[in-house]
């Protein structure tokens, strides 16, 4: 798997619906073979960006390149690169799972042979050999986002753009479908761009995230240096959940290393560290303030930011909530 | 084809010639009275209303469903879409006819009625008219299913406009050739089917190609 190698890139680009402006500028770029989770909260752009590159809106301004030429939406090669699961989207329900795969199939360019041959495998892939003589209109809705993956991959794209893939799927199929994402990056090294507003549908997938709001890109790093970024931002915290009668979150707040302790609602202390000097040192004299009170402590550990603290923190955290 | 197989169409298969059924039934009491200028009369008009509304309920609700978007990203001339949907609708409706015709031709059969040289001449015109009244309708069906949000609102708009002006065809330029002949003893300077054809033609092109425009300008 080459990482190095770019193979989509936006360069600030720009789209407005009358009034509002959806994408103020927004440049990135995907590596080969990367998956690339692009989140933002529901109407921050995700889906403007994804259906101008898969050619569905063509009245933008800026630049994108794939494999470093410009998009050209007529050219036959360009549907031939791109995979697309769109979002919200509807079939001719009429049609059978396989009947529409070979429509798909034939909309593409794909010889018959090639179709035959290559149905069972994406329907295989996305655990829906079962119902291939099924009419649509009898699926389920999660069968229908499966079959939505299958027709994205029919034609054996090298770049998958997926728009929410995991909405409508029930845990076991997310969690099949996140097999499927890591075999097609790493075996079989298909690139990856999908969207989501839900942030655990990334974790442990994605080698870049992308984070999206108000039609700006707020944030492009790996998920492992963005935390570690929010770790020290934050400050190092450490929970503890100790049992003691007597009052003492006042003798530990007073130490000159704690910045504040706060109580959560489940009896958990949460301790504030100072920023600078020795964390082991930190906690040692945090915790023999416990003990020497007597306190019964059950449970410690260090609390690293989640990707979901990170996420909100970089949205505009619980003000944006207020 | 695959729009043959849809469960609209088997129910136009269906519905058009169990009409002329019911029809032929409930005129029943009137002897050697032939079943196919009845079948004929009620497809050639019915037809037009329903292929119509079809195809504009039809793209609109796909489209509202952005079903074309799974289309549209693939190497498919934007146009294709609108042209396949178009011609699927025309020829479901012309064979649904043509089943609905059919089945008055094998009542009259039956009952042992033969149709007069007069009805089989109205019906000549008429069936072929239909076609051309149809492809106006058919076009007015996919302009207001592209044009409109609402199903309902496309339906209603192919409907009331589709209909009025396919009736140039199958009323006015019949009615205006007659009353020129039989009030005023002119004779009509033109082929009032020959006419027909040539505006039917004219007109379904003409909406056809500004369908397929906005279609192309379309945001999806």
């Amino acid at each position: 798997m080459n990482l190095a190698e770019s193979v989509v890139e936006f360069k600030d680009v720009k789209k407005s619906y009358k009034d509002v402006q959806a994408l103020k500028g927004i440049s990135f770029s995907i590596r080969k073979g990367e998956i690339f989770g692009y989140l933002g909260p529901n109407g921050a752009g995700k889906t403007t960006t994804i259906k101008i590159l898969v050619g569905l809106i063509r009245k933008y301004s800026g630049s994108i390149f794939i494999d470093g030429e410009p998009i050209d939406y007529g050219e036959h090669g360009f549907h031939r690169i791109l995979g697309y699961l769109p979002q919200d989207v509807g079939f001719q329900e009429w049609r059978t799972v396989e009947h529409a795969l070979k429509t798909f199939g034939k909309l593409s360019g794909l010889d018959s042979k090639f179709i035959r041959e290559h149905i069972p495998n994406v329907l295989e892939l996305v655990t829906l050999e079962d119902v291939r003589k099924k009419k649509i209109s009898k699926l389920s809705g999660g069968m229908k986002q499966k079959l939505l993956l299958a027709q994205a991959m029919l034609h054996d794209p090298e770049i998958l753009v997926l728009d929410e893939p995991m909405t409508g799927l029930d845990p076991l199929s997310r969690f099949q479908l996140k097999k499927v994402f890591k075999r097609l990056s790493k075996d079989e090294g298909k690139t990856l761009f999908f969207s989501s507003h839900v942030l655990s549908d990334v974790e442990g997938i994605c080698n870049t995230l992308g984070v999206l709001d108000y039609g700006k890109i707020i944030k492009i790093s790996n998920p492992k240096d963005l935390e570690e970024e929010y770790r020290l931002l934050m400050g190092d915290i450490v929970e503890v959940k100790y049992f003691n009668d007597a009052p003492i979150v006042k003798d530990v707040e007073d130490l000159d290393v704690v910045e504040k302790v706060e109580v959560t609602d489940d009896k958990r202390h949460l301790i504030y560290f100072k920023s600078g000097g020795n964390l082991d040192e930190k906690i040692s004299k945090a915790l023999s303030i416990l003990v020497e009170h007597g306190s019964k402590i059950r449970n410690f550990n260090l609390v690293s930011p989640s990707l979901d603290d990170v996420y909100v923190q970089l949205i505009g955290g619980e003000q944006r909530l207020a | 084809m695959g729009y043959m197989k849809s469960k609209i169409t088997i129910i136009l298969f269906i519905v058009l010639p169990v009409i002329a059924v019911i029809m032929t039934f409930i005129t029943g009491q009137l002897e050697d009275f032939p079943a196919t200028y009845l079948t004929t009369v009620l497809a050639t008009s019915l037809a037009g209303a329903l292929g119509g509304i079809m195809l504009a309920t039809s793209i609109t609700s796909e489209m509202n469903k952005n079903v074309y978007d799974l289309f549209l990203i693939r190497p498919v001339k934007r146009r294709n879409i609108i042209i396949a949907k178009f011609v699927a609708v025309y020829l479901c409706t012309i064979a649904a006819v043509w089943l609905s015709i059919l089945t008055g031709i094998i009542i009259d059969a039956v009952r042992q009625v033969t149709v007069p040289q007069f009805f089989a001449d109205q019906l000549h015109d008429s069936f072929i008219t239909v076609f051309f009244a149809l492809a106006i309708t058919c076009s007015f069906g996919a302009l207001f299913g592209v044009v409109m949000k609402s199903v309902a609102g496309s339906a209603l708009l192919s409907l009331y406009v589709g209909n009025q002006t396919s009736s140039i065809l199958t009323l006015v330029i019949p009615l205006i050739s007659q009353m020129l002949e039989l009030q005023l003893g002119i004779t009509f300077p033109f082929d009032p089917l020959i006419l027909s054809i040539i505006i039917g033609t004219i007109a379904s092109v003409v909406i056809l190609l500004l369908t397929l425009v906005i279609f192309n300008k379309k945001q999806f």
